[in-house]
């Protein structure tokens, strides 16, 4: 039965009604109201309570209640004692089927206590019949039905969360400030392979081994103590499985009153993310050792090229060096053969003229066999060049021979105006050596240090003997030397020093080379230095020029000393 | 005096006459040039010469492989030969360089020196005959 109660022409709103009503609905809208109620009378006052800005519909049964409920209503004001139904069955039945709908709930004075038992099962409110007037109903609708607004939000926003939080592809919990689980989403229950009920209330010692559940345990005291989000990749190895990677997250859980009541964390496997990193570790190590190993196969590359350079030069200079001696051989041969027929000549003529008769003849003659005798010097030096070498070694006094050198080229020191000081280390061991040939190889040095001084100057020539350091032992550039020294052999060194030009340094490297001067045209053959290198490796001893600073140059020829 | 055949062989036209015009002023010996090695040999049986000066460095035929025809022909095996060469070095001149049982003599050579070691040759030669001694044993002497 529908009973329709008229439409009020202008509601009434006092202003807290009219708050709790701003956010449901237009002000303009009267509130519908369903109103199930068998006593007519109570109908009628209900009715007339709610003339103003309500539009009530009335039915008297539960069944039909349950029926017009699918219409379009704010509110239902369920009476709990009707015809087909009565009690507090009244309002779970109406309930279950409406859940949607705010209820408030009539009882009379001597059943009360079942009006609370239905709002403690979700009935917004309650009125009790006979103690209601027009104030109170009206505002006991408006806060049932902001009530029931409120808790479709709150479900709404709880429905939110949850969704969220089951959604999520983490592992979520919460635990109180004893340790025990308050929370759990469904992934971290399927992990845990529990139910929700079977982890609420209890502690990472019912799930995890001892010492696992302990460091828990004591992440979550540190998050409570410190009051701040705990964030970490832990590892752990399951049974029989793989290492894996875990990334947590956990921090402090607060009450309304900024007091921490519990922690909660949130972690989720990142694997895939930790072994991808390590292998991008592993990948840049190997490269970087690829690097090094490339760059060290470089500097043997390097080292190879520039043995190979050095190899390569001396072919090169062996190959001038025959060629300088074929040469010689061929000169000598060319130059000879004429220099024989003009020999074989003067001395006819000399036995067909009598110089003695006419004195010019003679001083002619003269002259002309010294001049052969000069060229025929020169051609025998290219031949002893050329000739393949062989060094008379004997024990020798150093320090004799050096000064018979300098006693060789007095004239030009002379003639040059340049000074000799010596600096003759006394009671050397005797050298090793061919005289004559280091001799020439004294001379040699000296006169290209005369050559380094056309204005004058002065020759430093010393001689002393020293153990050879392991860096010495090995030759460096503007070195010679075929047969390499021991390091801590004792050896015998004579510099001699000019203070001249000096060889300019990129020159510093060729100077052995056969036909390579720096000297002006006619100062020099270009052989004097290829001449000693090759006395000097005959002696199994090294020869060596460097530029001395700030001016000048030094030659320095090791050799050995008579082997003990 | 008994002059000696002195067979002068270089390519060198103007070195033999030279050789030959003072080997002449001695008047001890009779002298024969030949400049052309191939011809050397012929020239050689047909002189029969009691010593033979010889060039090392020669177109054709050089001196060293005519020394060992020279050697293997029973008509001139016995001459003594001296060579006469430009490519010997000061030291090897200075210490009279012999190889293989033969006189090496540095180009240029003055007349003395040459008529020296031609008379030391001959004068071998004649004592090794006489003591019936092999040639290359006591070679230059």
């Amino acid at each position: 039965m529908f009973r329709r109660y008229p439409k009020a022409a202008k509601p009434v709103h006092d202003m807290n009604e009219s708050a709790a009503n701003a956010n449901a609905k237009n002000v303009s809208q009267p509130t519908r109201v369903l109103l199930i109620e068998y006593c007519p009378a109570d109908a009628l006052l209900i009715g007339g309570l709610l003339a103003t800005g309500f539009t009530v519909t009335h039915v008297t049964d539960l069944g039909a209640g349950i029926k017009a409920a699918h219409g379009p209503f704010d509110i239902v004001l369920l009476d709990l004692f009707l015809p087909d139904s009565r009690g507090l069955d009244t309002f779970t039945q109406f309930h279950s089927l409406h859940a949607e709908l705010p209820i408030l709930v009539m009882s009379g004075l001597d059943d009360e206590h079942f009006a609370e038992s239905a709002v403690r099962d979700g009935a917004q409110d309650y009125l009790v019949k006979g103690q209601m007037d027009e104030v109170l109903l009206r505002r006991a609708v408006r806060y049932a039905m902001e009530r029931k607004r409120v808790e479709r939000a709150l479900r709404d926003s709880e429905a939110f969360y949850q969704s969220l939080v089951e959604s999520l592809p983490q592992y979520i919990y919460r635990k109180d400030a004893q340790g025990r689980f308050t929370f759990a989403n469904r992934r971290f229950c399927v992990e845990l392979g529990r139910t929700f009920q079977e982890i609420v209330g209890h502690t990472d010692y019912d799930f995890f081994p001892a010492e696992l559940a302990e460091k828990y345990q004591a992440d979550d005291q540190r998050v409570m103590t410190a009051g701040k989000v705990f964030e970490a990749v832990e590892e752990h190895t399951p049974p029989g499985g793989e290492k894996e990677y875990v990334q947590v997250v956990k921090s402090p859980v607060f009450d309304a009153q900024g007091k921490i009541i519990g922690t909660q964390g949130i972690f989720w496997d990142v694997t895939a993310r930790v072994r991808g990193e390590e292998k991008l570790k592993k990948a840049h190590t190997d490269l970087a050792r690829s690097r090094e190993d490339l760059l060290r196969t470089l500097a043997d590359l390097q080292r190879s090229h520039s043995r190979f350079k050095e190899a390569q030069q001396q072919m090169v200079e062996m190959e001038k060096m025959q060629t300088v001696g074929q040469m010689a051989a061929g000169i000598a041969h060319e130059v000879k053969n004429p220099l024989a027929v003009i020999r074989m000549g003067m001395d006819y003529l000399t036995n067909a003229i009598d110089p003695t008769s006419n004195e010019a003849v003679g001083t002619v003659l003269k002259d002309m066999q010294d001049a052969l005798h000069r060229a025929d010097g020169i051609i025998m030096g290219l031949l002893d060049f050329s000739a393949p070498g062989k060094v008379d070694l004997r024990p020798w006094d150093l320090n004799s021979l050096v000064r018979s050198s300098i006693n060789l080229v007095k004239h030009e020191l002379k003639a040059a105006q340049i000074t000799v000081e010596t600096d003759l280390c006394d009671n050397l061991p005797p050298v090793l050596a061919d005289a004559n040939k280091i001799k020439q190889v004294f001379v040699n040095a000296l006169t290209n240090g005369i050559h380094a001084m056309p204005e004058g100057g002065r020759l430093t020539v010393r001689t002393y003997i020293k153990k050879l350091t392991p860096e010495e032992a090995r030759p460096s550039q503007g070195a010679r030397q075929t047969q390499t020294f021991r390091a801590g052999e004792r050896v015998l060194v004579t510099e001699i020093d000019d203070t001249g030009t000096g060889i300019p340094q990129d020159k510093l490297g060729r100077v052995f080379e056969p036909f390579f001067t720096t000297k002006a045209t006619g100062k020099g053959t270009g052989l004097g230095l290829t001449v000693s290198r090759k006395i000097v490796e005959l002696h199994e001893g090294a020869i060596q020029l460097e530029n001395l600073s700030p001016a000048g140059a030094r030659a320095t020829i090791t050799l050995r000393t008579e082997k003990t | 005096m008994d002059q000696k055949r002195i067979l002068v062989i270089d390519d060198e036209s103007a070195l033999t006459r030279m050789i030959r015009l003072n080997l002449e002023t001695t008047k001890r010996y009779v002298v024969r040039e030949e400049n052309r090695a191939p011809h050397a040999h012929t020239t050689a049986r047909e002189f029969k010469p009691d010593l033979i000066l010889l060039d090392v460095i020669m177109p054709g035929t050089d001196g060293g492989e005519l020394a060992s025809r020279f050697r293997a022909d029973p008509a001139l095996k016995d001459i003594p030969v001296i060579f006469l060469t430009a490519t010997l070095s000061k030291r090897e001149a200075a210490e009279g360089m012999i190889n293989g049982g033969y006189l090496f003599l540095p180009k240029p050579v003055g007349l003395k020196n040459l008529v020296e070691c031609i008379e030391n040759a001959l004068a071998a030669k004649a004592h090794e005959h006489k003591h019936e001694v092999k040639p290359d044993t006591e070679p230059g002497k």
